[in-house]
């Protein structure tokens, strides 16, 4: 890469890091290991910077880069999920969130509901409720087909409406039959 | 929250509760830096190691793996497939080796290219190669004769002192070549040049069996030229001095009577169920046809020295021992 493409990354990188750090955050529910997968993705878009011509496509990659670093790391057996006897921090966060009129849930009871949603479903939510894109869009970064996408909303609606209801908290949008 | 599809009542409420989640401002400040951004993309460019870790470790939970430590899992996933490529390369490179070797039989390693370096020379060469051989400056057909008039010289002492033991091996008759291989002067005949295959085992006690018992002693290479197109060959020592019982198995068609390019078809006549032929020299040789397959048994010829088959080994034997090897062959 040479200077004036590593200035124009370093723009790039400048400019977007605290947003998919943010997007990796949500995907993952681990501050310090959205820095792991921030950085992973930002390196990755440094090794392909010069075969992505349209740099519009920029953010598309990273995320892409994201979600895949993250289902990967999600497979590792460190990282799978232990079943406990005692759910961490239940009773205090779904007292606090009834206590909520409006119900919208308080940070950490939404953070305790994504973390029950699978990986591949947390990332459609993320992709799809957080960044605001669609379907195909979705589709496009996931490389998987809008039918996937679909389906993979529904289930992962379900398991943070489902995650919520277990919490005590209202899911957002209201009661659901 | 109702379809993936469809208007979603809940989009509204789980985007803002989504963003509030991400601007959390109890957030640890990112130990993501450009630097380290940048750091750890040259170095994965110009293949070295990530360098120092980006994270701060104190701020990860015990067990946690950083880049580097990714990065690192990442080279052990690719190093078995790499020891599977390793391995594969391996192998065939073993097979390549093996195979032809298992092929060939494992005892001549006689390629196409020295069969073709061998069968090059013409009747004018061989001249010249056995007057090289015998150290005189004939050429032509008397180069030949004087070549197996001094082959004897040589190896004719020890052959006799083999007596009863079959007259030692057959390579001690100094069989002079009439390949053209370029003996040089001083030089040991050219042994290794030899395009003719051992007799299988069942050739081999084929031909013992139709053989007198005690006359010949144990089949060795033939080294001999690559006129004809041959198949197998060996060389029995006689009892006698300076007899031999040459058997050469080659590809012609019946009544070629083929031993080499310059004799082929000479005074070669009808003879049971195959022929008897007699050169210049008065050498018979009998020959048996089958399936493509020529199979001459008699002594070396005029052009290869001129040899004799064991004196009393009538011309039906000859012919015994051929049919015997004929039938031996696949």
């Amino acid at each position: 890469m040479n200077p004036e493409e590593e200035a124009q990354f370093s723009a790039y990188v400048t400019d977007r890091r605290d947003r998919m750090r943010r997007t990796a955050y949500l995907l993952c529910g681990d501050w310090h290991r959205a820095d792991d997968l921030t950085q992973i993705a930002f390196v990755k878009l440094y090794g392909a910077w010069r075969q992505i011509r349209d740099r519009g496509a920029l953010d598309a990659f990273v995320r892409r880069c994201l979600v895949r670093a993250t289902v990967d790391e999600s497979r590792r057996p460190w990282r799978r999920e232990r079943a406990v006897e005692v759910l961490p921090e239940p009773a205090e966060q779904a007292g606090a969130a009834a206590d909520i009129a409006s119900g919208v849930v308080d940070r950490q009871l939404m953070r305790s509901a994504l973390a029950g949603v699978p990986p591949g479903q947390r990332a459609v939510l993320v992709l799809r409720y957080y960044e605001g894109m669609d379907v195909a869009a979705t589709a496009a970064a996931l490389e998987c087909s809008e039918g996937n996408v679909k389906s993979q909303t529904a289930r992962g609606l379900a398991a943070l409406r489902a995650a919520l209801a277990g919490l005590g908290a209202t899911p957002p949008g209201g009661e659901q039959p | 929250m109702t379809g993936p599809d469809s208007p979603d009542p809940g989009y509204p409420e789980l985007t803002r509760a989504l963003t509030d989640l991400a601007d959390d401002p109890a957030a640890p400040a990112s130990t993501v830096s450009l630097d380290s951004i940048l750091a750890a993309g040259r170095a994965q460019e110009s293949g070295a190691p990530a360098g120092p870790e980006p994270v701060a470790a104190s701020a990860r939970e015990p067990g946690e793996p950083g880049v580097a430590a990714v990065t690192e899992l990442r080279t052990w996933r690719r190093r078995p497939a790499m020891l599977a490529l390793v391995a594969a390369a391996a192998l065939a490179g073993i097979a390549a080796l093996v195979i032809p070797l298992s092929l060939s039989g494992g005892s001549s390693t006689t390629t196409s290219a020295d069969s073709a370096r061998v069968a090059g020379p013409t009747a004018g060469s061989e001249g010249d190669a056995a007057a090289a051989a015998g150290g005189s400056a004939a050429s032509g057909p008397a180069g030949g004769a004087a070549a197996a008039e001094s082959a004897p010289a040589g190896a004719g002492s020890s052959a006799a002192a083999g007596g009863s033991a079959a007259a030692g091996s057959a390579a001690e008759l100094a069989v002079p070549s009439i390949a053209g291989e370029p003996s040089s002067a001083g030089g040991p005949p050219a042994v290794a040049a030899s395009c003719w295959p051992p007799l299988s085992a069942p050739a081999e006690a084929a031909l013992s069996a139709a053989l007198p018992a005690g006359e010949f002693g144990p089949p060795a290479a033939l080294t001999l030229g690559c006129d004809t197109t041959p198949v197998a060959g060996a060389l029995l020592a006689g009892q006698g001095q300076r007899t031999a019982l040459a058997v050469r198995v080659s590809r012609a068609a019946p009544g070629a009577c083929a031993v080499t390019s310059n004799e082929a078809g000479s005074a070669c006549t009808p003879k049971g169920a195959g022929y008897l032929g007699v050169d210049a020299g008065g050498t018979p040789t009998a020959f048996a046809y089958r399936n493509g397959y020529q199979v001459a048994v008699g002594g070396l010829p005029a052009a290869a020295g001129g040899i004799p088959v064991q004196p009393g080994l009538s011309p039906d034997q000859l012919a015994a021992a051929a049919a015997a090897v004929l039938g031996a062959l696949h």
